[in-house]
């Protein structure tokens, strides 16, 4: 990535690094490690300990939710993320398990963060940490805010049913 | 004498084996039946009924899909929005028409 005078910036603009500036976001892109994953290869499931926070570089990342259908669990995709997605938060949110299943859709590069070295350098560096944890905050919101609505339109539908069913 | 006391012999016999043949609850009655589990697994139960075919469960799921596709893009109107009539779009996907 170039920025206006043309050098290279190592860190891709990612929603978790916004406000940052260049110096900061490399210093904590160099805190993670990049890992390749071949289409359909699984990067964390539900329910398991959140070991890293990930920020997409390439590639396409199916959300998905265990739904019991016909007595068995499958995987319903809820949500797909794409370049500079951070994805995987729960690596920094009690009580730190994955909320979600992570499968790649084609060949992906994730960068992967450990909680350990990012709150270490958070708290060496409490002005980017502050900003890193608001970006995480909006991050968070963001699904929040978008399952609430789904949830509410789910639970409309079902007192609009009840109703005929009253009538 | 000896006949008589075999005579008697096989009948108490025959007594006591359909005695006991007829205290054993047959396969399919009441008694026969395992007591079922006061709280039933709903895995277990699950399990047990039939399972529709295969292909019927992808292409549910795949609808499934679809229409979280839908709602999620709504959702996401609304979120960028936080209008209440954003919600109030009807949905396309034939799960819920």
């Amino acid at each position: 990535m170039a920025d206006a005078q043309g050098s290279q910036d190592s860190a891709p603009p990612s929603d978790l690094f916004v406000g940052l500036s260049r110096e900061e976001r490399e210093h904590l892109w160099d805190l993670g490690r990049s890992r390749t994953l071949a289409a359909g290869e699984r990067l964390f499931s539900f329910g398991e300990d959140a070991a890293y926070l990930y920020v997409i570089e390439r590639g396409l990342v199916a959300l998905a939710l265990p739904i019991e259908v016909a007595g068995e669990t499958r995987d319903v995709v809820v949500e797909e993320q794409g370049p500079f997605a951070a994805i995987g938060w729960s690596a920094l949110v009690p009580p730190h398990r994955y909320t979600l299943s992570a499968v790649a859709r084609e060949q992906t590069v994730a960068r992967a963060f450990s909680p350990g070295s990012l709150t270490s350098h958070i708290e060496a560096h409490p002005e980017a940490g502050w900003r890193v944890f608001r970006n995480l905050c909006a991050i968070v919101g963001r699904r929040l805010v978008k399952v609430e609505a789904m949830w509410m339109r789910e639970v409309s539908r079902a007192a609009e049913a009840r109703l005929r069913g009253l009538r | 004498m000896f006949l008589t006391i075999g005579l008697i012999g096989l009948a108490i016999l025959a007594v006591g084996c359909a005695v006991f043949v007829g205290l054993a609850p047959s396969p399919g009655s009441p008694e026969a039946r395992p007591e079922p589990a006061r709280e039933p697994s709903r895995f277990f139960v699950a399990r047990a009924e039939p399972r529709p075919p295969e292909d019927l469960v992808d292409a549910l799921l795949r609808d499934l899909e679809a229409h979280i596709r839908e709602e999620g893009r709504i959702a996401e109107g609304f979120a960028a929005r936080m209008n209440l009539e954003t919600l109030r779009a009807r949905p396309r996907s034939a799960w819920v028409n």
